[in-house]
C-alpha cells in the first residue's frame, strides 16, 4: 500500500463522518467506522450489497437523478437536513436529542475518478448536525415565547395576526379577537410589590389558558395586557368566550399574606368584518371596546359596534 | 500574455471559444434530457471580456429586471476557474416546482413553508444545470472541475462582489452568457459563466488544440 493511501484509508475511518463510496449501479463499495458506528452495520456484511436494499428511503426519483447527474456531469449534490432531515434512518447519539426521531444529518455526494478521469465511483459524505438542529429550533421556540409567562409573545402574536387576517380576507374565514387587561394591576403592583404582581400575571395565564383551543393564540402584548386570537370563531361564540374568561378569573381566589384579594379582568371582543380592512383596525376595535368595558366599571365584556 | 488588457483573445479565439461554448452546452442539454428528463433548451452563448466591476452592471444589463430574483451561485474548479450564476424570477422560481413528478410532491409535505421547497427546488435545479454546462465545457478543454456547494441568494443582484480570491480586480474576466428554457413550459432564465484568466495560457493552448484538431490551424 503506498502512502497516499495508508493515509486516505486512516483519515476516512477517524473522521467524524460517515463516508460511503457507490458504484453506477448502487453497489457499496466503501463503507467506513463512522458508518458502522451509528448503523450497527459491519462493512463485511454491506460491501458489495445495493444501497437500496439496506436503505430503501433513497430508492426515489430525486436521489437517482441526482447521482445519475453526477455519474454524467461530475457535479455535487448537497442534502440539505432542511429539506432531507436525513439520509440514513440512524437514532440519534444523546439522549438529550430526544425530540428527534432520527439523527438530523446533511450531505454532499461527489464524484471519484479513476486514473483515466474517468467518473467510477460517487461517495456520500454523511454529517451528523442534531445538535445545531436542535439549537436552532430552541432559538426559533424562545423568539415566540413570553419570557414571565411563557405564552407566546407580542412578535408571535403579530405575525399571526397577519396569516389569520389573510385567511380571513382570502377565503372569508371568521375571525375574532379577544383584548384583555387586569383591573387595578397597578394598585396590586404598588401594594404587594411587583413581585406579587408577576405571580398574578401567571396565575391569570394559568386559569385563561385551560378556557381557550389548542388553535386559538394566547399572547402577551405588554404589561397586563393579553389577546386571544380566535381563527374560524364569529361575534356570538368569541363573546361567549370572553365571558368564560370572565368569570374563570373572578372565581378564582388570590392571596397575598394570607388576605384574599379581588383579581378581575375587563375584555374587548371584536370580530373582522367588511368595515375591518386591515389588522390593525381589528385591534383598534377590540381595544376601543376594553376601553369601553373599563370605563363602564371594569370586569365585564364590551362587545366592538360591528 | 498580460491578462491586463481586453484583448485577451483575438478575435479568431473568441470564436473558437464560443463554438467550444456551443458544442459543449448543446451537449449539457442532450444528456440533461436523455438522462435526467429534463428538457432544456439553451440559446446560442454571448461572451465578452470583462473587468471585474463591469460585470455587475452587465449581468445586470442582460436580465433587464433587477429585482425579485432568485439566484444560484456556485463556484467551480479546475483548470478553467469561477463563479456560475443562474439567475430565475420569482414567477419562474415558483413554475419550477411544476417539473417535480408526482413521487416527489410527496416529499414536499415534509416542507414547512412553500418558500423554502421553491428554494430548494431552484437550487437543485440550479446545481444540475450550472453542472452539465461547466463539466461539458472543461471535458471540451480536457479539464475537469470541482464544485462548491450552490448558494441561494434571494432578492435582487446588485450590491454583490465577485469573490477576490477568484477574481483580480487589475485583470480581466470572460463572461459566458446563456438563455436557458425549459422545454414546454413557460419558464426560462440566465445563465453566467465568469471564469477567471489566471489560466490564460491553459485556455489558449485549450482552444488552439481545438482549431488544430477540427482543422482551423
Amino acid at each position: 500500500m503506498d502512502t497516499n493511501n495508508l493515509y486516505s484509508t486512516q483519515i476516512c475511518d477517524m473522521m467524524n463522518i460517515g463516508i460511503v463510496v457507490l458504484d453506477k449501479d448502487f453497489k457499496i463499495h466503501y463503507w467506513n467506522r463512522w458508518l458502522e458506528l451509528h448503523s450497527g452495520i459491519m462493512p463485511a456484511s454491506i460491501v458489495g450489497s445495493n444501497l437500496f436494499d439496506f436503505f430503501p428511503n433513497l430508492n426515489n426519483p430525486k436521489f437517482i437523478r441526482n447521482c445519475k447527474s453526477l455519474f454524467t456531469f461530475g457535479n455535487y449534490y448537497f442534502l440539505s437536513q432542511k429539506l432531507h432531515h436525513f439520509i440514513f434512518p440512524f437514532k440519534p447519539v444523546s439522549a438529550s436529542e430526544f425530540q428527534f426521531e432520527h439523527m438530523q444529518q446533511s450531505g454532499s455526494i461527489f464524484p471519484i475518478r479513476n486514473d483515466k478521469n474517468e467518473i467510477q465511483y460517487i461517495c456520500i459524505a454523511v454529517h451528523d448536525v442534531t445538535e445545531l438542529v436542535a439549537y436552532e429550533q430552541k432559538l426559533i421556540e424562545m423568539t415566540k415565547r413570553d419570557v414571565l409567562t411563557d405564552i407566546y409573545n407580542r412578535r408571535y402574536l403579530e405575525e399571526r395576526m397577519k396569516d389569520e387576517f389573510e385567511k380571513h380576507t382570502r377565503y372569508c374565514r371568521t375571525l375574532s379577537l379577544i383584548v384583555l387587561d387586569l383591573d387595578h394591576f397597578k394598585g396590586i403592583n404598588d401594594t404587594c410589590g411587583h413581585q406579587y404582581g408577576d405571580y398574578i400575571l401567571k396565575s391569570i395565564v394559568a386559569v385563561v389558558k385551560p378556557c381557550l383551543r389548542t388553535v386559538d393564540v394566547f399572547a402577551r402584548y405588554g404589561g397586563e395586557e393579553f389577546c386571544c386570537l380566535l381563527p374560524e370563531t364569529d361575534i356570538e361564540a368569541a363573546t361567549r368566550v370572553a365571558e368564560r374568561l370572565k368569570d374563570a378569573v373572578a372565581a378564582q381566589e388570590y392571596f397575598f399574606q394570607n388576605t384574599l384579594i379581588k383579581v378581575t379582568i375587563s375584555l374587548g371582543v371584536a370580530e373582522a368584518c367588511e368595515s375591518t380592512r386591515t389588522i390593525d383596525a381589528l385591534f383598534k376595535n377590540a381595544d376601543d371596546a376594553l376601553y369601553e368595558a373599563k370605563k363602564n366599571g371594569r370586569n365585564r365584556v364590551v362587545v366592538a359596534k360591528g | 500574455m498580460n491578462p491586463g488588457h481586453r484583448d485577451i483573445l483575438t478575435e479568431l479565439e473568441k470564436d473558437a471559444f464560443k463554438e467550444i461554448i456551443n458544442i459543449a452546452f448543446g451537449k449539457a442539454a442532450a444528456s440533461l434530457a436523455d438522462i435526467i428528463g429534463l428538457y432544456v433548451i439553451l440559446s446560442v452563448p454571448k461572451i465578452e471580456i470583462l473587468q471585474p466591476g463591469e460585470i455587475q452592471q452587465f449581468i445586470e444589463r442582460e436580465i433587464n429586471e433587477t429585482k425579485g430574483l432568485n439566484i444560484i451561485e456556485q463556484y467551480y474548479i479546475g483548470k478553467i476557474r469561477g463563479a456560475a450564476f443562474l439567475v430565475l424570477s420569482y414567477e419562474n422560481s415558483k413554475l419550477l416546482l411544476s417539473l417535480l413528478d408526482g413521487a416527489e410532491q410527496q416529499e414536499s409535505l415534509n416542507f414547512s413553508s412553500i418558500a423554502m421547497l421553491e428554494q430548494e427546488t431552484v437550487t437543485e435545479i440550479g446545481n444540475i444545470i450550472i453542472g452539465a454546462c461547466v463539466s461539458k465545457t472543461a471535458e471540451l478543454l480536457k479539464d475537469f472541475v470541482t464544485y462548491t456547494p450552490p448558494r441561494f441568494i434571494g432578492g435582487k443582484f446588485s450590491g454583490y462582489d465577485l469573490p477576490q480570491k477568484l477574481f483580480d480586480k487589475e485583470t480581466y474576466a470572460i463572461v459566458l452568457k446563456t438563455l436557458f428554457q425549459f422545454e414546454n413550459k413557460d419558464i426560462s432564465g440566465h445563465l453566467f459563466l465568469i471564469n477567471s484568466v489566471e489560466s490564460l495560457d491553459w485556455l489558449k493552448k485549450a482552444i488552439h488544440d481545438y482549431m488544430k484538431h477540427y482543422g482551423y490551424e
